[in-house]
């Protein structure tokens, strides 16, 4: 302040004239510099105002346009059919989805829906702005390189890094200022927005595929010696940790065709740059990834941005597929209880429901009927009276309409073959024969079973024989085995009984011969005739080792006359016809009969084994087994071979000896069921016969023999050729058949079954050499499952009633084309595949399912691939590469590298004809089939039996990769409704959605009843009737969540059973469900409650809706 | 625990009833298990049969291993002879057949039935006398003779002359080396193995020649499987009571 004032005083005084002035314009100039200043950025917050604003409007519509995606979705898929529709009635109305399109397939024809806002139709060069009609998807972001969508890929399908982007090019939609209107000057395009969408089932899933090993890698389990040996299923080894139910920690086996056996590394120069341990540790312990780079975290790569960006079009994190038929209807599940998730999608739909106030359609009983899963296991411990004074096994009612409901598949005409079905096809004795395979085959697949060479073989017995089929208790009691034929009433025969049997897995009866010799008596001049027969047994290829004693071969009619010598003697046991006035007294109607019947049966001694062909356990594929001798009498008891009627050679020297005889194959213990009759009926025609005249010389035997070329023919007589022979020697025995096909021939390569039971088995082509490997294969629960593909239903026989031997379901790659329509293969769409968990839900605290992470939820699987990979639209301006990848990761090491790219390359190509309605249809293409030595019809159809479960045409999951622009029409352009080359483009967003389509669970949100107590406890849960310990080491801890059935412990088994005296989890919705009578018996009781179906939280109708669970801007 | 019991005193007193029950049924005649002892090989037995004797022609010359009851080692030749009676040279060739069989019964009872409690005796059909030491059983037939003679109490070697007097007997016994079948051993008697050896040698054509195991099992097995098996079904059909967990394999 001082020096101020000094400063001050030190101023000479001048004139301030102006002072004022200046200041006034200096504070003015300030002015407006702040004014401008202001105005300036009043200007560009207003421009930042704007742009925000259309980037929320751009945001708006890019949101908008996914609705748009789903609309195309909702409005075009067939939805389900109703609870009240069946087989018989539900609309055949198939779709199939590939990238950019739809197709549905009605009777009327195809109706084919672009996945688009529409096809380009301008050459975009028309225009100064290439954008002004439609835009590029795949175009980098300014500034960047990388496409949105796809790199280049080369011939192979892998990335081409050299080559331009592709070129992606759809229209635009617009968006007008009032929409619905029509567009003028008071409503012009204010914005518009494009997408294409992709369908995530025809890329790799990431989260649900891992890899088979290849031919060179150190393999412990040796997968391609399992492959080559035919087993099923072949075995292999991937990834670290423990990675299923109830098995140890280090165990890591997977069984070829469930998910894990896709091959992820095909997108890898070097298979080893994919981290197979840590990607399936994180599905195990946290579950499936949940967005598309987190496939970066699992691989070793240089440069891993460009190697995403080069393989992205061909990744997903989601994609699932729908488990429902052509008809609308969930697909069946192989699964011996109707739980939920952990052994496949069954839950809330297990059961074919049948509304009570509904017309009884399944004739049998109203209401819930059956589960959607191919049953076999259950209910015959559980009887019920009935009101005619006996007993009736529930589980049978059951089997019986699983069995009618099968024949209304065949019998319906299949969406894609104008008006063919397969009763139309096989006639409708084969097709319920076909039905009866698959009922006893899914039975063999889910029951359990000990693998003890003993115990196992007991099980084997009991479950293969037509215990399937279960009579009334008064059902012609006393009449063994024929009271356990099914006895079909074909619809095309009113009024007849066609007797059947289903087919039955090894060992079966080959050949028979029956071995008569006279013997001199005490008198030297008189004979008595002895007789015995032998049966020569066989194990079909893949089959168990088991004890044969187990096995008999049972006489169920034996009628024989001799005459000659001076004397005659006739014995016949058993009615002559099943009207015979004796038919329900005589005792010889039982097979078993300790006085006749009975004593004429051949049984194996204890040690013997019989196994396939390189079966372990001194084991044999074939062996003759020869009854007690006995002789000739008169009188109505059998005859020892020192007794019986003499004939006096003074009197002549020849007999003439009359037979009729009818046999089979019985199980010890299961004293009345038949697994396989010679022939199969009731009359006396039905018997193989022999009339020959007998030497009473000492010493001489007479034989005849009866061949089959395929035992599971053994119904027919007229499959059995006879041969006789003076000197004993008559037939095979011991050895192959005439005419029977040769062991490694095409023709037998099918003659297998479900692959389990006891023993362990080398190459069949070295027996006894190598390594032996188990024979059993876990069940449905399991990832190493016997079950692992839908294909092996294709060793279901298809010409038993037919007389085709050794044909089987057509999978291609058999000598005879499968050319008359319906093709077998739609018979694969009626069924689902079984997915073990992937994921430790079930263990932690007994809380929610993680079903994002859940393999196969609600009917809807993970991780299939879709075989329509063809890519819509098709022309100049959307360029998508073709992918290739996906396909070949599903083949991969099936077969050589050049084999595989054929195959896949006709399947591609064979999508210029137009989509594939059904998987099955990829075994047409001309490189399915195999050349040289190895290829036979099993061989062949490998790669699509094996991986039948991998495979899908339809897709849940979509993209939707779009773009969204907010116009404004500049000055001058008129053409309102258009976007006019020079209009602004206020904003741009471009994004990336995941639209799921999906069965909605109820309104909780939850499988089953999601409502807690106020203790927190699911109040809701089955009602089971005891109290089972939540300790998850003493059990499984699936009965403690809202999905589950019923169950209860059995003994010291982990594995929970069906609680047939419980009550499933609450359902409701509008229509009244509830179960039958006798399948309450057999499958447990349904509570009702009713509600809307908005309301409901676990509706058993499938509600479809869509949710988009992923969704990104691209550009932010 | 009371349970338990009572259900086996249950078990208990319906198996006697069953018993019961079936001995007032059609009576059963037991069944022995075959017994024997294990015959040589086809094979060793052709060395004991005529070889070709001149001036007839070898038709036939097989060798089986068959079951009947018991295992059963049998060889035959077939030997035929044209000839032109001198007498009558206008009458066509008379066909002179000569069959020999071996067999080795392995001491069999029921294969060997017709010699026990041999002694020479005259019936009206046939004669039983010794031959050459041997027991033999003799037929007539009309142009035939049927001599059965059993070597060691084990081996029938049996001779049928077609057309030939009975005195040629004596030269085709000539012709067999019964010392081969005397110096076999027998073995110890045993019971019926599980699977013999099927055998088929056919010495004249060996394309015709087979082998199979057959597999057999004892008349007590089978007695046994039926009574188990019958007593298993009552217990299903819930006429016997069932012990706990006894009937487990059936439910699913």
């Amino acid at each position: 302040m001082k020096i101020i004032r000094q400063g001050l005083k030190q101023q000479p005084y001048t004139s301030n004239r102006g002072a004022a002035l200046v200041m006034t314009l200096i504070i003015v100039a300030m002015m407006t510099i702040l004014a401008v200043a202001f105005l300036v950025s009043m200007q560009v917050e207003q421009r930042a105002s704007h742009a925000y604003a259309n980037t929320q409007r751009a945001k708006m519509i890019a949101q908008g346009s996914v609705s748009h995606a789903v609309e195309l979705l909702r409005s075009n898929i067939p939805e389900p059919a109703q609870i009240g529709e069946n087989a018989e009635t539900a609309p055949g109305e198939n779709w199939v989805s590939n990238p950019g399109q739809l197709t549905i397939f009605t009777k009327s024809g195809e109706k084919k829906v672009p996945l688009h806002t529409g096809e380009v139709d301008r050459d975009p060069k028309s225009t100064t702005d290439p954008n002004v009609y439609s835009v590029d998807l795949n175009e980098p972001l300014p500034g960047e390189e990388e496409p949105m969508i796809a790199m280049a890929l080369n011939d192979e399908g892998a990335p081409d890094y050299g080559q331009e982007n592709p070129e992606m090019r759809v229209k635009w939609a617009p968006i007008f200022r009032k929409p619905g209107e029509k567009p003028g000057a008071e409503n012009p395009l204010i914005g518009r927005y494009a997408f294409w969408m992709d369908d995530e089932s025809s890329k790799l899933n990431f989260n649900a595929t891992l890899g088979k090993p290849s031919p060179t890698e150190d393999d412990p389990e040796q997968f391609h010696k399992q492959y080559k040996m035919g087993l099923m299923t072949p075995l292999f080894r991937r990834g670290a940790g423990d990675v299923e139910f109830n098995q140890s920690s280090g165990d890591r086996e997977w069984a070829l065709g469930k998910l894990r056996s896709v091959n992820l590394d095909v997108l890898f120069d070097d298979p080893n740059d994919l981290d197979y341990n840590q990607l399936l540790a994180h599905a195990w312990l946290r579950g499936f990834s949940r967005y598309p780079e987190a496939i970066l975290d699992f691989v070793h790569v240089s440069d891993r941005d460009q190697w995403y960006a080069g393989n992205k079009f061909n990744l997903t994190f989601y994609s699932r597929s729908p488990e429902f038929n052509a008809f609308g209807r969930p697909r069946l599940f192989t699964t011996d209880i109707p739980l939920s998730l952990e052994a496949g999608p069954l839950y809330q739909l297990p059961f074919v429901y049948d509304d009570p106030s509904a017309a009884t359609i399944d004739k049998l009983e109203d209401g819930t009927l059956h589960l959607h899963s191919l049953l076999g296991s259950l209910g015959f411990t559980h009887t019920i009276d009935d009101d005619v004074d006996g007993r009736v096994n529930a589980a049978n009612i059951v089997n019986r309409a699983q069995l009618e409901m099968l024949m209304r598949y065949f019998r319906r005409e299949w969406p894609g073959y104008d008006g063919a079905s397969l009763v139309q096809k096989y006639g409708e004795l084969e097709a319920y024969q076909m039905a009866l395979n698959m009922l006893l085959m899914s039975r063999m697949a889910t029951t359990t079973m000990n693998n003890s060479l003993n115990i196992g073989s007991r099980d084997w017995a009991w479950r293969t024989t037509s215990v399937n089929y279960s009579p009334h208790s008064e059902e012609r009691k006393g009449s063994n085995p024929e009271r356990f034929y099914w006895q079909i009433e074909p619809e095309s025969q009113p009024g007849k009984k066609v007797p059947m049997l289903p087919q039955t897995p090894g060992p079966h009866i080959m050949e028979v011969r029956m071995i008569f010799k006279a013997v001199q008596g005490n008198n030297p001049t008189k004979f008595g005739i002895q007789y015995r027969h032998e049966t020569e047994v066989y194990m079909n290829p893949g089959g168990p080792v088991l004890e044969l004693w187990r096995f008999p071969t049972k006489v169920d009619y034996f009628h024989i006359k001799a005459k000659g010598g001076g004397t005659e003697a006739e014995q016949r046991f058993g009615p002559i016809s099943p009207d015979a006035p004796d038919a329900e007294t005589n005792p010889s109607r039982n097979w078993n009969h300790g006085y006749t019947l009975g004593r004429l049966r051949a049984t194996a001694p204890r040690p013997i084994n019989i196994g396939p062909r390189g079966g372990r356990q001194n084991s044999r594929n074939r062996i003759v087994v020869t009854s007690q001798t006995r002789a000739i009498g008169n009188g109505h008891s059998w005859v020892p071979a020192s007794g019986g009627v003499e004939f006096d050679r003074k009197k002549g020297s020849k007999v003439k000896i009359d037979l009729k005889w009818r046999l089979g194959m019985g199980v010890n213990p299961g004293w009345d069921r038949p697994r396989q009759m010679i022939p199969l009926g009731e009359e006396e025609v039905d018997t193989l016969d022999a009339s020959i005249d007998l030497d009473l010389r000492p010493g001489e035997e007479y034989s005849i023999s009866w061949q089959i070329i395929d035992p599971r023919l053994s119904w027919s007589r007229d499959q059995w050729v006879k041969e006789e022979a003076e000197d004993g020697t008559a037939g095979t025995p011991g050895q192959l058949n005439t005419g029977e096909p040769g062991e490694f021939s095409s023709e037998k390569s099918k003659f297998r079954y479900i692959q389990r039971g006891p023993g362990s088995i080398t190459d069949p082509a070295n027996p006894g050499k190598g390594r032996a490997f188990g024979i059993n294969r876990p069940d449905e629960y399991n990832s190493r499952s016997r079950v692992s593909s839908i294909g092996y239903w294709s060793t279901i026989h298809t010409g038993i009633q037919n007389l085709a031997p050794y044909r089987t379901m057509n999978l291609g790659g058999g000598v005879t084309p499968d050319t008359q329509s319906p093709p077998d293969y739609v018979m694969l769409d009626l069924l689902g595949a079984t997915y073990p968990m992937q994921h430790d839900q079930w263990r932690i605290n007994s809380t929610l399912p993680d079903e994002f992470s859940t393999i196969s939820f609600m009917h809807s699987t993970a991780g299939q691939i879709n075989v329509n990979s063809k890519i819509y639209p098709v022309n100049n301006y959307f360029d998508a590469p073709v992918r290739k990848k996906p396909l070949e990761a599903v083949f991969k090491h099936l077969r050589s590298d050049s084999e595989i790219r054929d195959f896949v390359n006709d399947i591609v190509d064979k999508q210029e004809s137009g989509p594939f309605q059904y998987i099955g249809e990829i075994g047409t293409v001309a490189s399915a089939n195999l050349k040289g030595t190895d290829a036979t019809e099993f061989f062949n159809e490998a790669p699509l039996r094996n991986m039948a479960g991998c495979l899908t045409t339809k897709s849940n999951c979509f993209s939707v990769w779009g773009v969204s622009q907010v116009i404004k029409k500049i000055p001058g352009h008129t053409e309102w409704g258009e976007f006019e080359d020079g209009d602004t483009v206020l904003a741009e967003k471009r994004y990336h959605a995941i639209v799921e389509r999906y069965i909605w669970p109820g309104k909780d949100g939850i499988p089953g009843n999601g409502h807690f107590n106020s203790q927190g406890i699911w109040d809701k849960l089955a009602i089971q009737r005891a109290v089972i310990p939540k300790n998850g080491s003493n059990t499984d801890t699936l009965f403690q969540l809202p999905g589950s059935p019923p169950l209860f412990k059995a003994g010291e088994n982990l594995r929970l059973r069906l609680d047939l005296k419980g009550t499933y989890p609450v359902f409701d919705g509008p229509q009244e469900v509830l179960m039958g009578r006798y399948t309450r018996h057999a499958l447990g009781n349904v509570a009702w409650e009713r509600s809307t179906l908005e309301n409901a939280m676990n509706p058993p109708q499938p509600v479809i809706k869509y949710r988009v669970v992923y969704f990104k801007y691209l550009d932010e | 625990m009371n349970k338990i019991v009572s259900a086996v005193l249950m078990f208990t007193l319906v198996m006697s009833q069953v018993r019961a029950q079936d001995e007032t049924e059609k009576p059963d005649k037991p069944e022995k298990d075959s017994e024997g002892i294990i015959p040589i090989s086809p094979v060793k037995l052709f060395d004991a049969l005529p070889a070709n004797p001149k001036t007839w022609e070898l038709k036939r010359s097989i060798g089986t291993r068959s079951y009947s009851g018991w295992v059963e080692s049998r060889v035959q030749r077939i030997f035929e002879k044209k000839v032109i009676d001198p007498k009558k040279p206008d009458e066509p060739e008379k066909v002179l057949v000569t069959r020999v069989t071996i067999t080795d019964t392995g001491k069999f009872s029921e294969a060997i039935a017709g010699f026990d409690d041999f002694k020479p005796e005259k019936h009206e059909d046939y004669e039983k006398a010794f031959i050459q030491k041997y027991p033999a059983v003799i037929v007539p037939y009309e142009g035939e003779v049927e001599v059965t003679l059993l070597v060691k109490g084990r081996f029938k070697v049996e001779y049928i002359l077609e057309n030939q007097p009975k005195k040629y007997l004596k030269e085709w016994m000539r012709h067999t080396k019964f010392d081969v079948l005397t110096k076999i051993a027998d073995t110890p008697v045993t019971v019926l193995p599980a699977e013999i050896n099927i055998l088929k040698i056919d010495q004249l054509n060996p394309k015709k020649n087979s082998v199979y195991l057959l597999a057999t099992s004892s008349n007590s097995q089978q007695a046994k499987d039926l009574a188990e098996e019958e007593i298993l079904q009552k217990k299903i059909d819930g006429e016997i009571p069932v012990l706990p967990g006894e009937l487990d394999f059936l439910l699913e």
